[in-house]
């Protein structure tokens, strides 16, 4: 618990603390009516005062019981030495004002800036992606033979791995967008767009707000016209109409199908991305190593770990 | 049974306890001092209520939703704590009562069975 939520709790049990006190100050009271009842009742039949008491208490079998029964009494007790022994721990602190600050003054600042730190850090590391079974993602890049390290993948290498691959449920790639210009249905706009393939975001396991995602046959050439829109994208432009799909969008002059919405959150590769288009491989491409454009993503097959991978 | 029987005199099992407080509750909203009193009237002297038990019972009942408790003032102008009987409370004493019955008819057959 951090210390303001210990600083809360304290208080809501002082409270009932009090509570306590008030319920035994009652119960006190009823004990009290029912044990003068009783005394007026002895001196009736003729009793002298104190031994009509007497008898009346006696009757009772102890009212320190009665108060014990009725409260919880571990848990007020607990409480009480707590109180007493800071009230003891203030008193010895105000004592020394100077220290006490400087120690009061570094604790604020060390504490402070943690949660910062820690603030900082889940917003931009710790939050798990939107993804299904993110653990099970791994990027991949080739080495390059001389340089040793990574690079982004060529269209040749990615699709022999497709071919190829053993280790993975499934593979997907994307490029990193281009802006396009969109005309008709308002003012022409240059929208931020990726090229992903049908595998990838089936890969990853969103499923679309609106509409549905690439199917297999939109990742060929000549099928590849559909588009799907990101949320933000669709609320701007279109208002948030579910008729948007279906229609046709003209993109940098050529028309293509708005298939669907993707979910709120869903920012590959970057939060400005405002719509995909299906990675498709003419044949041409087939061979093409040389430039390197390619991210890969894979879902490891269950049972397969990392290590095995490489 | 003779006012002079100490021997009934003596601790109630805990349930018919509580029926005898439904019961004495059932007629009017009363503190604990009176339920005391009345519960020995009736019983014409035969049940002095062990006083020790009678407030834990009050707490019990109230727990479980069949009595409730407000403060109030006696006719002598005294502040006293005044219990009375919920619904649930008078579909317990009823429970209790045809339980209690069953019980203590039982218990004369096997007296009887010689």
């Amino acid at each position: 618990m951090s210390w303001l939520q210990r600083f809360g709790d304290f208080g809501r049990r002082l409270q009932s603390l009090w509570r306590r006190e008030r319920l035994d100050r009652e119960l006190d009271e009823e004990l009290r009516f029912h044990v003068d009842m009783a005394t007026e009742r002895n001196l009736g039949r003729g009793m002298s005062p104190e031994a009509a008491r007497r008898a009346a208490l006696r009757s009772f079998g102890g009212v320190e019981r009665h108060r014990d029964l009725a409260r919880d009494a571990r848990g007020v007790h607990f409480l009480e030495t707590l109180l007493f022994d800071l009230r003891l721990g203030a008193r010895s602190l105000r004592r020394t004002p100077a220290v006490t600050g400087a120690a009061l003054l570094t604790i604020a600042v060390a504490v402070g800036a943690t949660t910062l730190i820690w603030a900082l850090v889940d917003a931009v590391l710790l939050r798990p992606l939107p993804y299904r079974e993110p653990e099970r993602l791994v990027q991949l890049w080739e080495l390059h033979p001389e340089r040793r390290d990574q690079v982004v993948v060529s269209r040749g290498n990615y699709l022999d791995w497709v071919e190829r691959n053993e280790v993975f449920e499934d593979l997907g790639a994307y490029m990193y967008g281009f802006a396009m210009g969109l005309t008709g249905d308002g003012p022409p706009l240059q929208v931020t767009t990726t090229v992903a393939t049908p595998s990838l975001i089936r890969l990853l396991g969103v499923e679309a707000a609106v509409g549905r995602t690439f199917t297999e046959a939109e990742g060929v050439p000549g099928g590849d016209d559909a588009v799907l829109l990101s949320e933000g994208f669709w609320r701007r432009r279109f208002g948030g109409d579910p008729a948007v799909l279906g229609r046709v969008l003209a993109l940098d002059g050529s028309p293509y199908r708005v298939v669907g919405v993707m979910p709120p959150g869903f920012d590959l590769p970057t939060p400005e991305t405002e719509v995909w288009l299906p990675m498709a491989f003419p044949p041409a491409y087939r061979e093409q190593r040389e430039a390197h454009t390619l991210h890969v993503v894979g879902r490891l097959a269950s049972g397969v770990t990392l290590p095995e991978a490489d | 049974m003779s006012p002079a029987d100490t021997r009934t005199k003596g601790d109630l099992i805990q349930g018919t306890l509580d029926m005898l407080i439904l019961k004495t509750l059932a007629l009017e909203p009363m503190h604990g001092w009176g339920i005391c009193e009345r519960i020995e009237q009736w019983s014409e002297e035969v049940l002095q209520l062990n006083q020790g038990s009678l407030y834990p019972a009050l707490h019990r009942l109230t727990r479980q939703g069949w009595i409730t408790s407000a403060w109030g003032t006696t006719e002598n102008n005294r502040r006293a704590r005044y219990y009375r009987l919920t619904s649930a409370g008078r579909r317990a004493l009823e429970d209790e009562h045809r339980h209690w019955l069953r019980l203590s008819q039982a218990v004369d057959r096997v007296m009887a069975a010689t």
